[in-house]
């Protein structure tokens, strides 16, 4: 098999690959990402994350997104997903939406793919109004842009719901899901799979 | 299966996404979908009169010769110009560019390093004074059509079936050498042929001229008509190795010198070190602003430069004299020290150079090396 980053074989594997199925990254490519469990609070929520979001996560996330490279899928929670399944468990995935024309440009859903590895149940009650990329935005903008995401008409969410996202770095989007999450949610949390540095 | 990119065959690259099969192997430059059908991009057609053009300075006799071999064999084959180093490979091509251009046909000048590509696009808008000649690297792709098109080999992948000739300058380069991926978006760009320009021909490219899918041109002279610096090969312990680099440093201290180390660590440390002495520049991968530095290096005429094989290729500085410090490591190979041999007696106004190969055992990449210069020279005549 060869690893999904580098394209080097990646022979034998660890010990955990026996228990845990084998990583589809190689141990280089997998120890270039910082794993840290970060907790911190965004709007008064207990947010988690499982990594930094450092150059080779961030050089990987663009390879799936942008390049869309499909295959990647399942790199991001690899490593964690028994722990979420257990921590998190009786929650419904709430995905953060993206614009329609990036749905089409990209031609699959990424969070949707991403996330599709933990086998819970996932919801996706929010729309996203403005088609502007916030990549090129500064702080102020993207959380002026809280005000993009919107309910979708007739969603009905249910009482616990886990708000889920692939990186979080002003927190604009996740706030703005926050605010218009509806009354009748009794207990939210937040997982992002990384986490930029200013969470730390 | 086949990559329509990059001309992939191992299975283990496909990937079935849900909009159906691509290749990861290229997939730094977009998902290329295997079933969809790729369209050629449409460029825009070739402005009249472009396809004049005017030296600088006239081509010698043996150059004419190469350059009218290669704008006729170029029609039927590929071509590989077999040059030594600085004797104006660039200018040996500009009669087959001008020829397709004046038959409407679109050239892109291909060429690994990003560096290279601006210099040499200004050097071709002034050959070309009526033609639109347009650079597409990192950081300059908001433009990408023009009539004559001077790009690295990673932007290639943004023409599919497009050119009519490719010329490919020194592919033995890194990164375009031994990279899978960028030799299949070369051969995919082009629907016409390839000429390789290089003073150092890799296996590949010789066994393509083996196996007659190539036609090999040699240019064994530079334009002054003077031979190739021969290197001097000095073996002297390692520990002691300053001691001689010291001497000769002092023997051409009105000259400016460009000392190669074989790495970005051994470089700053040298620097610092022979900044006590002389005049002294560091260049490597990670300095940043190497551009202002290599020009400030020229323009004032002594000095020391010390750098990794970062600037080894396409750098042209007047009357530079050239020293390898340990020539015999590993990260040195024969093409990369014939480079470097061959930045020095570039000019005509100063046709010879010292060039000095320091090692610390006998090193047969070096001997190697001299061996192919005095070679080029003997064959020269």
């Amino acid at each position: 098999m060869r690893c999904l980053m580098c394209g080097r074989n990646k022979d034998g594997g660890t010990f955990r690959d026996i228990f845990d199925g084998a990583d589809p990254l190689c141990q280089n490519c997998r120890r270039q990402w910082q794993k840290k469990k970060i907790r911190f609070r965004l709007d008064g929520i207990p947010a988690e994350s499982s990594y930094v979001y450092n150059d080779a996560f961030s050089s990987c996330l663009i390879q799936f997104k942008e390049q869309g490279d499909e295959a990647l899928k399942d790199v991001f929670l690899h490593e964690v997903r028994d722990y979420l399944h257990f921590r998190f468990h009786g929650y419904t995935l709430c995905l953060m939406p993206s614009t329609d024309e990036k749905y089409r440009e990209r031609g699959f859903h990424h969070l949707r793919s991403m996330f599709e590895c933990l086998k819970m149940p996932v919801t996706e009650p929010f729309v996203k109004i403005s088609g502007q990329s916030q990549k090129k935005l500064g702080r102020r903008e993207r959380l002026e842009m809280r005000s993009m995401i919107a309910l979708a008409e007739g969603a009905v969410l249910p009482e616990k719901v886990l708000l889920c996202d692939d990186t979080v770095t002003t927190g604009a989007t996740l706030s703005g899901a926050l605010s218009v999450l509806p009354e009748s949610v009794r207990k939210v949390r937040i997982y992002t799979v990384s986490a930029n540095v200013r969470w730390l | 299966m086949q990559c329509p990119r990059c001309l992939n065959t191992d299975q283990e690259y496909f990937y079935r996404g849900s909009r159906g099969w691509y290749c990861r192997r290229c997939i730094p430059f977009g998902r290329a979908m295997l079933e969809e059908e790729k369209e050629p991009v449409g460029l825009a057609a070739i402005q009249k009169g472009s396809g004049e053009y005017t030296l600088r300075y006239p081509l010698t006799e043996a150059q004419k010769t190469v350059s009218r071999q290669c704008a006729r064999l170029i029609r039927d084959t590929d071509v590989l110009l077999h040059c030594v180093c600085g004797s104006g490979k660039t200018e040996l091509v500009i009669e087959s560019i001008a020829m397709m251009l004046k038959e409407g046909k679109k050239v892109c000048f291909a060429i690994p390093r990003r560096q290279v590509v601006l210099e040499l696009q200004e050097r071709l808008a002034g050959y070309f004074p009526n033609a639109k000649v347009i650079a597409v690297c990192g950081g300059h792709t908001d433009e990408t059509d023009g009539d004559l098109i001077v790009a690295t080999t990673h932007q290639l992948y943004r023409y599919y079936r497009t050119f009519d000739l490719l010329v490919l300058d020194e592919p033995d380069a890194f990164p375009f050498r031994g990279n899978p991926v960028l030799h299949g978006i070369a051969e995919t760009c082009r629907k016409g042929h390839m000429i390789c320009l290089t003073a150092t021909p890799d296996s590949q490219l010789l066994k393509k001229v083996r196996e007659k899918k190539m036609v090999s041109l040699t240019l064994n002279r530079r334009p002054h008509g003077q031979p190739l610096p021969v290197p001097v090969i000095r073996i002297v312990p390692g520990l002691f190795m300053v001691l001689p680099l010291l001497r000769w440093l002092q023997k051409h201290r009105s000259l400016p010198c460009m000392v190669f180390v074989p790495s970005v660590r051994l470089a700053e440390c040298l620097g610092v070190f022979l900044s006590l002495f002389f005049d002294c520049i560091v260049c490597t991968g990670r300095t940043e602003n190497r551009d202002a530095l290599i020009a400030a290096f020229r323009e004032q005429k002594a000095g020391v430069m010390v750098c990794t094989t970062v600037m080894e290729r396409g750098m042209t500085v007047e009357n530079v004299q050239v020293c390898v410090y340990k020539a015999d490591s590993r990260i040195f190979d024969e093409a990369g020290l014939v480079q470097m041999a061959g930045r020095a007696g570039r000019v005509f106004a100063h046709p010879d150079g010292d060039v000095l190969f320091l090692c610390r055992r006998r090193s047969e990449t070096a001997e190697r090396c001299a061996a192919v210069l005095q070679e080029a020279n003997a064959c020269a005549v």
